[in-house]
C-alpha cells in the first residue's frame, strides 16, 4: 500500500519507520527542509521538500497512486483543505486528517475527508489511561505560577453527579476547559450537560485550589 | 438582507465601506478590534456599520449571527483555508439552502475551484487583481 502522509512534523520519523516495517511504501511531503533531509538520509529517497496545498506538489509526491493521504500539520483548515484537494483532484481511496479543536469537529465529520482524527480526544485517551483511579491529576503549572491544570474525574457516588457545571459552585477564577464522558464523547455543550460518574474534566485551577475543587467533584455526603 | 463579513482586513474593511454606502449595514467580525480602525469613523459612529470583535471560525459567535437564508456571508480573513473553513461552518450550522450566499474569497484558482465545487461562490482576489490590471494597461 502506497500512503503520503504530509506535514507530520516531528511524527514523520516514527511513521516511516513504522508503515516501512509493516510492509507499506511511505512517503514524506513537508516543508521543513532539515525533516525532509534527516528523513532521506535515515530512509533513502521517501520525502521530499512542499507543500501539501499545491497540485503540482501533490503529484510530485505521487498522491494519483497513492492509497492513502494523511493530513497531519498543526493547522486544521489546511489539513481540511489539503485533504478535499487530494479528494477532488487525485480521487485518492481514503483521506485522513488531523485536527485539533474540537469547534471545527462538525466541518470535519461533514466534509468528505474520509477519517478524521481528533488530536485532543487521543491525547484525553492517554491522559485517561494515566489517571486510571486517581480521581485527580496535575498536569501541568502555567507559566506565571497563578494557574494549573488538573484532569478530575467523577468518582462513582459524588454529589457532581447530574449536576451542570454552573450548579458546581467551583472557586472563582477556575475554569473547565473540557469535559468526556466515560464513553471518549467530548462534550461541547458544557454548561447544558449532566455530569455522570467517571466523566473525565480538564479544569484550569487558581494554584492551592487544586484540592478543593477535586472534593467539589468527588465529594460524596 | 445582512452582509456579514469575516475578517476586518483592508478587504473586508473595504467591502464593508461601499456595502455600507450602498445602504446596507454590514456586520464586520474580526478578532482584533483594532482592526476596525481602518473604517471611516462617520459610518461606525451612526451605526452604519456593525463591528463585532470576536473569533469569526468560533460556533457560538457563528450562532450568535443569527444568519437567515437571505443573509450574505463573505469571509475575507486573510487566510484563504480558514475562510473555507468558516465558509464550511456558517453552512453546516445554518443548513443553507443556498450556499451561493457565501462568498469565500481566495488568492488562487485551485482553491477558488475547490470551494465553487463545495457550492459555494469563491471569488479569486489574484484573478480579480490582474484583470483589473490587465484593463487598466488596455491589453
Amino acid at each position: 500500500m502506497y500512503i503520503v502522509i504530509a506535514e507530520s512534523g516531528n511524527l514523520a520519523q516514527e511513521l516511516v519507520a513504522s508503515f516501512i516495517a509493516s510492509g507499506d511504501e511511505v512517503y514524506i511531503l513537508d516543508t521543513n527542509e532539515k525533516l525532509v533531509k534527516k528523513i532521506q538520509a535515515d530512509f533513502g529517497m521517501v520525502a521530499s521538500l512542499g507543500d501539501m496545498m499545491s497540485i503540482d506538489d501533490l503529484t510530485e509526491a505521487g498522491v494519483s497512486r497513492a492509497s492513502i493521504f494523511i493530513a497531519g500539520s498543526e493547522n486544521d483548515y489546511n489539513n481540511l483543505a489539503a485533504c478535499q484537494l487530494v479528494k477532488k483532484h487525485f480521487e485518492t481511496p481514503k483521506t485522513v486528517s488531523l485536527y485539533n479543536n474540537l469547534d471545527n469537529s462538525q466541518v470535519f465529520d461533514k466534509s468528505d475527508v474520509d477519517v478524521v482524527i481528533n488530536t485532543t480526544v487521543l491525547k484525553i485517551e492517554r491522559l485517561s489511561s494515566i489517571i486510571g483511579s486517581h480521581p485527580m491529576m496535575k498536569l501541568m503549572d502555567l507559566p506565571g505560577g497563578n494557574k494549573s491544570i488538573i484532569a478530575v474525574k467523577i468518582t462513582e457516588n459524588s454529589n457532581a453527579i447530574g449536576k451542570r457545571v454552573p450548579e458546581l459552585a467551583l472557586p472563582p477564577g477556575s475554569e473547565i476547559i473540557m469535559i468526556a464522558s466515560e464513553d471518549g464523547i467530548i462534550q461541547n455543550d458544557m454548561e447544558g450537560y449532566q455530569l455522570s460518574a467517571r466523566d473525565e474534566i480538564i479544569i484550569l485551577s487558581p494554584k492551592n485550589l487544586e484540592a478543593g475543587i477535586e472534593t467539589i467533584l468527588t465529594r460524596y455526603m | 438582507m445582512t452582509i456579514i463579513i469575516i475578517g476586518a482586513g483592508l478587504v473586508g474593511c473595504q467591502i464593508a465601506k461601499e456595502v455600507s454606502e450602498r445602504g446596507h449595514t454590514p456586520v464586520l467580525v474580526d478578532k482584533d478590534e483594532k482592526s476596525f480602525e481602518k473604517l471611516p469613523d462617520h459610518l461606525v459612529n451612526n451605526d452604519l456599520i456593525t463591528t463585532v470583535q470576536g473569533d469569526g471560525n468560533d460556533s457560538q459567535l457563528i450562532k450568535a449571527l443569527n444568519t437567515n437564508e437571505s443573509d450574505t456571508v463573505i469571509t475575507a480573513t486573510g487566510n484563504d483555508t480558514l475562510n473555507g473553513m468558516i465558509a464550511q461552518k456558517f453552512n453546516i450550522l445554518f443548513k443553507s439552502k443556498n450556499s451561493k450566499n457565501i462568498k469565500v474569497i481566495v488568492r488562487g484558482d485551485h482553491l477558488a475551484d475547490l470551494y465553487e465545487s463545495l457550492g459555494f461562490s469563491a471569488v479569486n482576489k489574484t484573478e480579480k487583481i490582474t484583470q483589473l490590471a490587465l484593463e487598466l494597461l488596455k491589453i
